[in-house]
């Protein structure tokens, strides 16, 4: 579903990724993790063409993304992008921010639109805030309805920049039991988060990044409890405590 | 000393100007807002094509008078022969075209760079979030950049508006009997300039109260979702 091959990134003289390469299979859930800096966020924001690429190869969701990203825009709905500060269309209200893209990209009829957006509000249980203004919602609510606008374009492949790291702690769990409940539908997953509960419950593998290189993965169990790497365990000393 | 009958004489005077001025002032405002927009689109181009001919165009209107470039429109186009024998020459021979000419190609300039400056401070994720979604270039400005450009703007257009019908007072300078023409004219036979240019004023100030009310509806009406307030902890 998603190949990534020897992808280098430069920001003017750094070097933030340094020869990436990833293969991630139909279904799979991948948590990406590592000290902040290390590229993890570069690294999604690569493989859906918000950033351009210095050099490498990059297949997703079955589009080959040109390296001047010219063609992005093909895999807009089918790779579905989940960020830490929710961007949603602030002069719109819920149901209008879950259908714009579906009218606009997919050209689904308005009523259409409307009746799948409601649907995919009732699975969030936020058919109730159809109406209502992504600033009269709080984080949690925001993310959870920008999850939902990713949803309703029907993406293969959903990558999730730090979702929960812009929200008060007390609404992270509601985001995370929506990203749980769509891991168990068979969507393919990248997840660049620090909680590390999550990632142990959820993910099929965990990639360990430091330095702009990938320097372990591992199934969940043997990432936590047998860590290879000495700066795979100092990460997990440091972020100890939120493993459980 | 200043006379009340004078007063009740200017009122009606004054006011034969008052659907001239309001003509100027909502054509030149229209007009402005128009041009402005594909100008400040270009002010932030990425082409140096499109960047360089609008940054010297809000350079030359912004840096000179008003009334100045009135007059070469209005006197000094007419001077060039390949003008008068063109099209364009049924329009800029009349003053009150060339009126709504100059002051729109002015407010025009002075928007541009409002929104220029509103369109930099759009956060980029909006556009990542457009492109996230395969939403096209044009789509992204007409339905998620533009709406939220002008909502935010809605103050400033408010504001600029009034900044139209005050130098829509200058057309009196090519000859226009808007309120300042009529009034100029009214002060010749009375001698009186106090009164009349009292009565314009009060006129000018009731216009712009009209126009700020109206702005107030529509700021109230759209503005409600301010962009870049942050979200307040609305509870589950």
């Amino acid at each position: 579903m998603i190949k990534v091959r020897n992808l280098v990134k430069y920001y003017g003289q750094t070097k933030v990724l340094d020869g990436i390469s990833l293969n991630v299979a139909k279904g799979e859930r991948i948590v990406l993790c590592g000290p902040s800096g290390s590229g993890k966020s570069t690294l999604v924001r690569c493989i859906n063409g918000l950033e351009q690429r210095s050099a490498g190869d990059i297949e997703i969701a079955g589009h080959v993304l040109k390296p001047d990203c010219s063609n992005v825009l093909e895999l807009g709905g089918d790779v579905g992008m989940v960020f830490q500060q929710f961007n949603l269309f602030p002069h719109m209200n819920v149901l209008d921010n879950l259908t714009l893209a579906m009218r606009r990209v997919r050209r689904t009829p308005r009523a259409e639109a409307e009746t799948q957006a409601m649907a995919m509000l009732e699975r969030m249980q936020l058919g109730a805030k159809a109406k209502s203004y992504p600033r009269e919602l709080s984080g949690g609510q925001q993310q959870r309805v920008a999850i939902a606008r990713a949803l309703c374009m029907k993406p293969k492949v959903m990558l999730f920049d730090e979702p929960t790291s812009a929200l008060d702690p007390e609404m992270v769990q509601e985001v995370l039991d929506v990203m749980t409940a769509l891991s168990r539908e068979g969507l393919t997953m990248i997840v660049v988060t620090h909680e590390m509960g999550f990632a142990r419950n959820v993910a099929d593998r965990i990639v360990f990044m430091d330095g702009g290189v990938i320097l372990e993965e591992a199934a969940p169990d043997a990432f936590f409890d047998h860590p290879q790497h000495n700066r795979t365990r100092e990460f997990l000393r440091q972020i100890g405590p939120r493993t459980h | 000393m200043m006379s009340p009958d004078i007063f009740i004489k200017a009122a009606p005077v004054v006011l034969q100007g008052l659907q001239l001025t309001l003509i100027i002032t909502i054509a030149s405002f229209l007009l402005g807002q128009l041009l402005a927009l594909p100008l400040g689109l270009a002010r932030q181009a990425s082409s140096p094509l499109l960047r360089w001919p609008a940054a010297i165009y809000t350079f030359l209107i912004r840096g000179s008078p008003l009334l100045v470039q009135l007059f070469i429109i209005y006197y000094g186009l007419g001077q060039i022969p390949a003008i008068r024998n063109s099209i364009l020459w049924p329009i800029l021979r009349e003053p009150l075209y060339c009126g709504i000419i100059a002051i729109s190609l002015n407010s025009a300039a002075y928007m541009a760079e409002v929104v220029a400056g509103a369109l930099r401070r759009v956060p980029e994720g909006q556009t990542e979030a457009c492109i996230s979604l395969g939403i096209s270039r044009r789509h992204r400005f007409t339905d998620v950049l533009l709406p939220q450009v002008y909502r935010e703007l809605l103050p400033n257009i408010g504001n600029e508006i009034i900044l139209v019908l005050k130098s829509s007072s200058l057309a009196s300078a090519v000859t226009i009997m808007e309120i300042t023409g009529v009034a100029r004219a009214f002060t010749a036979r009375t001698f009186a300039p106090f009164e009349v240019f009292i009565t314009a004023g009060i006129l000018y100030l009731a216009i712009g109260f009209a126009f700020t009310f109206l702005f107030r509806l529509l700021e109230r009406r759209y503005g409600i979702t301010g962009t870049r307030t942050p979200a307040p902890e609305a509870s589950a």
